[in-house]
């Protein structure tokens, strides 16, 4: 006997999984936990959102999901595959970034839709701007004055 | 001066934008959204994790999923929206008189709109390092969890590599799941209470699905680093929250984030003149989310603190129809006969603080947090006389989790004195 706590919504139920009796599920209190946790002991899967990169729209970077759950153990090369991914403004949301991935079946889609936009507009991926100085890793990820180009003309003053 | 709007609506998160589409839906036409940021959907755009819309649509959105959807509701309709624009001031009308809103946008200018009624929507803040006085240096690499989830999310940045979260709110563990699957190594959930503030759903998938350790009754004691964050020590508080000497714990990490509490953001609602609540953090609202000013009606977290966003939408929902009527002419009655709620034992706060007993239709929506974690207990509802009027049996509470009853209008109609809502931890006496 397994003890869980469900995850499929924010009620949190306690459940009991007897894997020794066809994994039989009780303190649930919808079927989508019984289902879950089956699943949970014999094959644990879990929906991933993440972001991937966008150029020449007006944010930098794109949330996207898995449409399915994938298996838990394929996190981190979901990672991997969403990171090496880099879209182009327009995207539509619900488009496919990567289908079928990692032989999943599951695509990975966009959240939402990021329009053309002058924030970002280059479209070439950014230089390496050094290494980061508390990490000595090289800072590949960073865009240049984000914070800046989302800032407003600054106006004259109203009379 | 411009146009006289029915409707301001201050914020385009996910209370302003549910408070919008329904006043549109009761037949106001001219309602106006007023947001800072250059897009609507507020804190949602960057809560890019799953969970949102269970309740309200049956399945599980992304925060943008879900600000997706208010959006386009939105679109339908011919609500007024100022981007990039942030209000300054709110200067209630006298007597009816409509309400001013001042405001400023680099398009625009200094802005004075003139509206017959307004939806305080403007969300809450996080606390920060400030606000809980955590001692030792004052390096580079302190972040809010939902300012890290901003660079991240939206502008694309890592934040550290090896991480310790302080806090165990729902936001510190979706970051915690997060910066896990970004590279980054989380070392620990600290949070000084001896139970989390999270939903038990978010310790089980972003904290034990990565083996992350959770240190209750545990908290900050001393960061040291000279530029950035460079060591941490934790040490075990006692019952009275303190720290107990010898049980230091040190960490070597670059970054810590804090996850411990949220404040509705409520300068306007308080320089406006509205009455506040120090329980909340809020303005006090009656049963349809009316201020003590009439005419202006708050909703969501600048009201008191959410777990859930569909809990938001539902209230400013509420909220919206309410700002409606009121502009159409149903106003409540100066001399209506109130009935206040009081939070009793094992209960911090409720909202609505009063009802306005001649207004309730047959259910009065009522909103409230435990201030303990129990097991099996009732919620007792008692009139000023101690008379029980009604209960409800729940399985568990927790403060983490914000719990909503029904209260019937005419139980409300009929009672004597003040109502009194509180936590029964006994044999079910109470319950009914």
């Amino acid at each position: 006997m397994k003890e869980l706590v469900c995850i499929v919504c924010p009620r949190g139920c306690r459940l009991q999984v007897d894997e020794e009796n066809g994994y039989a599920v009780t303190g649930n209190s919808c079927p989508r936990g019984a289902e879950y946790g089956r699943n949970e002991l014999k094959n644990p899967t879990r929906v991933l959102t993440t972001t991937v990169r966008v150029t020449g729209g007006v944010h930098c970077r794109l949330p996207v999901k898995t449409d399915t759950a994938i298996p838990k153990g394929m996190l981190f090369q979901a990672m991997e595959a969403a990171n090496a991914v880099c879209v182009e403004a327009p995207v539509q949301p619900g488009q496919v970034i990567i289908e079928n991935l990692l032989g999943t079946g599951a695509n990975l889609i966009a959240g939402r839709g990021i329009g053309k936009g002058g924030a970002f507009p280059d479209t070439t991926p950014p230089p390496l701007r050094g290494t980061s100085p508390y990490t000595g890793e090289a800072c590949r990820e960073r865009h240049s004055n984000s914070f800046l180009a989302h800032r407003p003309q600054p106006v004259s003053r109203p009379s | 001066m411009e146009k006289l709007y029915e409707l301001i609506v201050i914020g385009g998160g996910p209370a302003g934008l549910a408070a919008a589409c329904q006043a549109w839906e009761k037949g106001l036409r001219r309602i106006l959204i007023l947001e800072r940021d250059s897009e609507l959907g507020g804190i949602l755009n960057q809560c890019i994790h799953s969970g949102f819309g269970l309740q309200r649509f049956r399945e599980e959105l992304t925060g943008p999923e879900y600000a997706g959807r208010f959006i386009e509701m939105l679109a339908d309709t011919g609500v007024e929206t100022r981007l990039d624009t942030m209000v300054l001031q709110i200067v209630p009308g006298e007597q009816g008189a409509p309400h001013q809103v001042h405001a400023v946008s680099a398009k625009e200018g200094y802005q004075v709109l003139e509206t017959q009624a307004v939806v305080l929507a403007m969300g809450c803040r996080e606390r920060t390092r400030g606000a809980i006085s955590i001692p030792g240096e004052r390096p580079s690499g302190i972040f809010t969890a939902g300012a890290a989830q901003r660079y991240l999310n939206m502008e694309g940045y890592m934040v550290g590599r090896r991480v310790l979260i302080l806090g165990s709110g729902d936001i510190g563990l979706i970051m915690a799941r997060r910066m896990t699957l970004e590279g980054a190594k989380v070392l620990a959930c600290v949070e000084l209470m001896p139970y989390s503030g999270g939903l038990m759903r978010n310790i089980v998938q972003c904290l034990q699905d990565f083996d992350i350790p959770l240190y209750l009754s545990h908290t900050i004691t001393d960061i040291k680093g000279h530029d950035r964050v460079e060591q941490v020590t934790v040490s075990k508080v006692g019952p009275d929250r303190r720290p107990i000497p010898g049980t230091e714990m040190v960490f070597d990490c670059d970054t810590v984030l804090l996850s411990v509490g949220l404040i509705p953001e409520n300068e306007l609602t308080r320089a406006a003149g509205a009455d506040m609540d120090r329980r909340t953090n809020g303005a006090r609202v009656y049963e349809n989310m009316e201020t003590s000013i009439p005419g202006i009606f708050a909703c969501g977290n600048v009201v008191h603190v959410h777990d859930l966003v569909d809990y938001v939408s539902a209230e400013s929902e509420r909220a919206g129809a309410a700002a409606a009527a009121y502009v159409q002419g149903k106003r409540a009655e100066v001399n209506a006969r109130m009935v206040e709620l009081k939070n009793g034992d094992g209960v911090s706060y409720t909202v609505p603080q009063t009802i306005r007993a001649d207004e309730v239709g047959k259910m009065v929506d009522v909103f409230f947090r435990v201030n303990r974690v129990t097991g099996a207990a009732a919620i007792a509802v008692r009139d000023g006389e101690g008379n029980s009027l009604t209960g409800f049996r729940r399985a568990h509470l927790a403060p983490g989790e914000m719990e909503h009853i029904l209260l019937p209008g005419d139980l409300v109609r009929q009672a004597a004195g003040p109502i009194t809502i509180a936590i029964e931890e006994d044999k079910g006496g109470a319950a009914q």
